[in-house]
């Protein structure tokens, strides 16, 4: 069932991101043409006319900061989309058909997750296609020679605990986007319990989990401040076990961002199955 | 005749409000319903919790004995007093959907009811108008083979040809061991094609009955019992 749902959700979301990220690509394919019309180089100075190297270059400019702007707004409508994908289709109008459809709430959660994190990670691959589009030629050569060089100069130092870095990166990276979706998804099935302004309630749980986050940082840092000779040890071990420390940094990251995966996931199989508020 | 659905002691709050006051009531296997009563009476409210979209203050459903829920969705089809199907999909794309998700679905008789309609089926369902939208839900609600069919006011706010449309089309689809039950206020159009009535006022149920009782012993339509029971 969560295939036939994914299946669905793959159109509702394909129509609406596939534009987005062929935009990205399309402002790296304007500014890898406008590269094309770079003036040559002289001794003298960057350029042989000084008024068409100026004119080149504010065009140059002003296309790559739209080719950084497309990025952002890519990966943000990305996350906004599925954030909006998940309150239509589980608690607008959609929400009658979905419903009642025979799949249980678990199902339409992992459907609804599964395809959010397949077009993020679709975005990203659109972010990475435009820039090897941008810096095609020499320059894209020159990135990946730099790129292998610093690979290899890591594994020489730290040897097979890079390629294990790596993957504990790959591994919070998708936990971490996770844990983002799910939050929002939380967000917005606990506003879906309020009678009326469904969504300001959904931004007030989202607010309230972030004053709570803070409020737990900031007795962790005072703990830190007030267990002084306790901390001054644990950076003297980490000194000492620096390869250690980034695998527990990273592997206890992955922890929480799980933990904290399953906590919002479980509420939003409760708020679904037993307080589903269609009114 | 099997029990197809039970509501025992159900009650739903919204607030100070009630809309449905300690609600018991069974219907039989094999019956046209008809649900009647005025506005905010509670029917749409008793709808929404048989299919699970809305939960009880207290009290319980049960289809076939099972709480509503992944078991029972499979056995009820369900016809919403809204537009609820996703309007960017084509006919032919919501309709695939329905053969994908139900097995009890019968994508032959859809097609057939939809090209007899003369509805093409690639256009999107945003550009059909209201009254063919209303009939391309109620065609893929009908075109289940449920055991019970809940349509929540599938006449209110079409014309009479369309009404007739409707009623026709409930009428010679439905699966003949199920039930149907109807949530309408435009009792006298649907009158014919009932079995049994169920009237509902301020969330409690004031009479629950078959037709030819009412006639008989009323010696009235259902029509003009339900203008006498819910007069001003």
């Amino acid at each position: 069932m969560v295939k036939k749902l994914i299946k669905y959700d793959f159109m509702s979301y394909l129509r609406i991101l596939l534009p987005v990220q062929l935009i990205v690509i399309g402002v790296a394919l304007i500014n890898r043409i406008i590269q094309f019309f770079e003036p040559p180089l002289t001794k003298t100075g960057y350029g042989v006319d000084t008024g068409s190297s100026a004119i080149y270059n504010s065009i140059f400019v002003s296309s790559l900061v739209l080719y950084i702007i497309s990025i952002a707004v890519c990966l943000l409508i990305t996350v906004i989309i599925s954030v909006v994908r998940f309150y239509r289709g589980m608690y607008s109008n959609e929400g009658y058909l979905n419903h009642t459809l025979p799949v249980t709430a678990s199902q339409h959660i992992w459907a609804k997750l599964l395809t959010s994190m397949l077009f993020y990670l679709g975005s990203l691959f659109a972010v990475f296609i435009s820039f090897m589009i941008i810096t095609a030629g020499d320059l894209n050569i020159e990135i990946f020679k730099a790129g292998f060089y610093v690979l290899g100069k890591a594994f020489n130092s730290y040897g097979a605990n890079i390629a294990l870095y790596i993957l504990e990166g790959v591994i919070l990276l998708l936990l971490s986007v996770t844990a983002m979706y799910l939050k929002l998804y939380c967000c917005l099935s606990v506003g879906q319990l309020a009678k009326k302004r469904k969504i300001l309630l959904a931004f007030g749980v989202f607010f309230g989990i972030y004053v709570v986050k803070q409020i737990i940082a900031t007795v962790f840092i005072a703990s830190a401040a007030v267990n002084y000779v306790f901390f001054e040890s644990i950076s003297e071990w980490i000194s000492d076990n620096g390869i250690a420390f980034i695998h527990i940094l990273l592997c206890g990251s992955i922890v929480f961002y799980a933990v904290l995966s399953l906590v919002y996931f479980l509420i939003n199989k409760y708020l679904m199955s037993k307080k589903l508020n269609l009114a | 005749m099997g029990e197809i659905l039970s509501c025992v002691n159900l009650t739903k709050r919204f607030g100070a409000v009630t809309a449905l006051d300690n609600l018991s009531l069974t219907i039989d296997s094999g019956r046209i319903i008809g649900l009647l009563g005025p506005n905010g009476s509670g029917k749409t409210t008793l709808i929404k919790i048989i299919n699970g979209l809305l939960q009880p203050t207290s009290g319980s459903v049960y289809v076939e004995g099972d709480k509503p829920g992944a078991v029972t969705k499979p056995k009820v089809s369900y016809l919403p007093d809204i537009n609820y199907l996703n309007n960017w999909m084509t006919v032919e794309q919501i309709v695939a959907m329905f053969n994908d998700f139900y097995t009890d679905f019968r994508p032959e008789l859809a097609y057939d009811m939809i090209n007899r309609l003369g509805i093409d089926k690639k256009q999107r369902l945003k550009t059909l108008s209201k009254g063919n939208k209303e009939k391309v839900s109620l065609i893929l609600v009908m075109s289940r083979n449920a055991k019970l069919y809940v349509l929540d006011e599938p006449i209110a706010g079409v014309d009479p040809a369309t009404r007739d449309y409707i009623i026709n089309t409930i009428i010679n689809n439905y699966n003949p061991g199920a039930s149907v039950l109807i949530s309408t206020h435009l009792i006298s159009d649907i009158e014919s094609v009932l079995d049994e009535v169920i009237f509902i006022k301020n969330g409690s149920i004031v009479m629950h009955d078959t037709v030819d009782n009412i006639r008989s012993q009323h010696n009235m339509s259902v029509d003009d019992l339900f203008r006498e029971v819910f007069k001003w």
